[in-house]
């Protein structure tokens, strides 16, 4: 008996102080990584509303959101979307101008195909779709009217991309509708 | 230095290298080891977890119940484990990103209970420490090794900076899943075809 | 619509074995005998589902609210083992047979990374109890249809001429990236959803 209570005690303690432990690890380390954070969303929406100093979140029907504003004018959009790529949900981050053009995209997650579907997150590719609104956005393979040309070897990557950018560009004209800011 | 302390020291590294040798820890070693960066990333974090709870579990050796043994060895093993993930979250976050699930699972790669139980609960402190920190190291230079030789040849690149000239294609089959199991055979049967000579 | 991609999404185009590199040690340990991996995987369906149901409540109805996420990895780990402790003893009392089958892998299953990280990832997805046990038996299915097409496999290079240097682990792991490339020819399949 007295050696159970002996042997609990022992285990309560390491179990103790390994969870004060952690605890501390945990405050300590909190306050940056949370910051990491709030550093990574500022400089992805910096990168998809480069004209844009100020950047407000919006909800609109559950929805966020993000307004870009430059000296009192709205300059910009952003709102995230997700699509289905080839090997699983792609997540993007969209900037929309006023006249509902795109201003750039970042990818925030994806599961493409290492060095083929990939290639998405690259400038080369991200250079094709600035400035096209919805009439040019698709890739030259899918229509005629489209400007976009498709990875090499990752055409469902490419279209995905393209099904997402869409996406964003429809959602920011349906919101700013019913935002009330004029479109 | 000791000569019985490089031997602790250098034991993990080449006579039992975990990997090539003992075949234990393949889940992060083929899993992380895309890039050179990931791999080498994932190395560090095993080589603190091993080498602070090799040192912990040999600290209180005399106060552990042998019964309770396996149980204070997991708690004192996820603590650093939890440790090394919050910390590199704060400080890697681009690494952490890319390692994922694989940090908390450091918790369950065999090297490190293996080595609590046959070294760390048996040896002073000074020694386990040196183990932990050798075996930590043998572990994270097969990491190494697999993540440079799959982002050189699968990507052409080492550390994100290109190593290949232009005109090589990357062989991608390498950074894809199955090259890695393919590229461990063929170093394993490299590494036979040297050490263990035809009767 | 969405479980049946999760379950085909777990089982076959991110096998776990093959394509994620999880429980890999048992997957070369276990596999030199078909009805080794047999029941292996029996004992894995059965651990990982229960664990995986556990780990979930705990989560959600401990951890969560009180505000300790950061002690996951430590609650889980000794769950599954405690759990597996249980389950060993109750086997080996009410059930002897299935013991005898399963007994010998019941230990090996602590130190299985799959469990955890299934454990792990019902979390990270956001998954709820229902799509946690989808998923759950996806994955264990997973597990099956690659430990058992391996071990077949490596029952019949055990009697083929394999260069001297070869014999052993090597060709094992040249057939398991061949069978990974094979599984690679599912990625895409269903535009799954994770």
């Amino acid at each position: 008996m007295k050696t159970t209570l002996d042997a609990g005690l022992r285990l309560f303690v390491v179990c103790a102080v390994a969870a004060g432990t952690l605890a501390l690890v945990y405050r300590g380390t909190q306050a940056r990584i949370s910051a990491n954070q709030a550093e990574e969303k500022a400089r992805r929406l910096r990168w998809v509303l480069p004209d844009c100093p100020q950047v407000e979140p919006r909800t609109t029907e559950g929805r966020e959101w993000f307004l870009g504003r430059s000296e009192g004018r709205d300059c910009g959009y952003a709102i995230e979307t997700k699509a289905k790529g080839y090997g699983g949900t792609l997540s993007l981050l969209v900037g929309v101008s006023p006249e509902g053009r795109v201003l750039g995209y970042s990818i925030l997650s994806h599961k493409e195909t290492p060095g083929l579907g990939d290639k998405a997150a690259k400038p080369a590719f991200q250079a094709q779709f600035k400035g096209l609104g919805l009439e040019k956005l698709r890739l030259k393979k899918d229509s005629p009217e489209g400007a976009l040309d498709a990875l090499t070897a990752a055409t469902i990557t490419s279209r995905a991309v393209t099904l997402g950018v869409r996406e964003a560009v429809e959602s920011v004209i349906a919101l700013r509708a019913k935002d009330g800011t004029r479109p | 230095m000791k000569s019985s302390d490089w031997k602790d020291f250098t034991n993990g590294i080449v006579r039992e290298n975990p990997i090539f040798r003992l075949l234990i820890g393949l889940c992060p070693a083929l899993a992380v080891s895309t890039s050179a960066v990931d791999a080498l990333g994932m190395g560090l974090a095993t080589t603190f977890v091993l080498a602070a709870s090799n040192g912990v579990i040999s600290l209180l050796r005399t106060l552990i119940p042998p019964d309770l043994r396996i149980p204070i060895f997991i708690v004192v093993v996820s603590t650093f484990v939890t440790a090394a993930d919050y910390l590199m979250l704060a400080f890697f976050p681009a690494i952490h990103r890319s390692l994922g699930v694989f940090v908390p699972l450091i918790v369950v790669n065999c090297i490190v209970l293996g080595r609590a139980e046959a070294f760390a609960y048996r040896n002073e402190v000074r020694a386990s420490l040196l183990d932990g920190l050798g075996m930590g190291l043998g572990f994270s230079l097969a990491l190494g090794l697999l993540g440079a030789l799959r982002e050189v040849f699968g990507a052409g690149t080492l550390f994100g900076l290109a190593v290949m000239p232009a005109s090589y294609p990357p062989l991608l089959l390498l950074v894809l899943p199955p090259g890695a199991f393919l590229l461990i055979g063929l170093l394993i049967a490299g590494l036979n075809r040297f050490t263990r000579r035809a009767p | 619509m969405r479980l049946f991609a999760i379950f085909f999404g777990a089982m076959i185009v991110n096998n776990i074995l093959l394509m994620r590199f999880l429980g890999l040690c048992s997957f070369f340990g276990i596999s030199n005998k078909l009805e080794n991996a047999v029941s292996m995987t029996w004992a894995v369906t059965f651990v990982m589902a229960m664990a995986s149901l556990v780990t979930w409540g705990l989560y959600h109805f401990l951890l969560l609210p009180l505000g300790l996420v950061f002690l996951r990895t430590a609650f889980f780990i000794l769950v599954i083992a405690a759990l597996v402790q249980l389950v060993e003893m109750y086997m080996k009392k009410n059930a002897p047979g299935l013991y005898r089958a399963l007994g010998i892998y019941l230990p090996l299953i602590t130190t299985n990374c799959a469990i955890l990280a299934v454990a792990f990832l019902n979390i990270d997805y956001g998954y709820s109890l229902l799509e946690s046990l989808v998923y759950t038996v996806g994955v264990s299915g997973g597990y099956g249809v690659a430990i058992v097409l391996f071990a077949s496999l490596r029952e019949r290079v055990d009697k083929a001429p394999v260069p001297e240097a070869f014999k052993g682990y090597p060709i094992a792991f040249i057939l398991a990236g061949l069978l990974s490339l094979a599984f690679m020819g599912f990625a895409g399949m269903f535009g799954i959803q994770l």
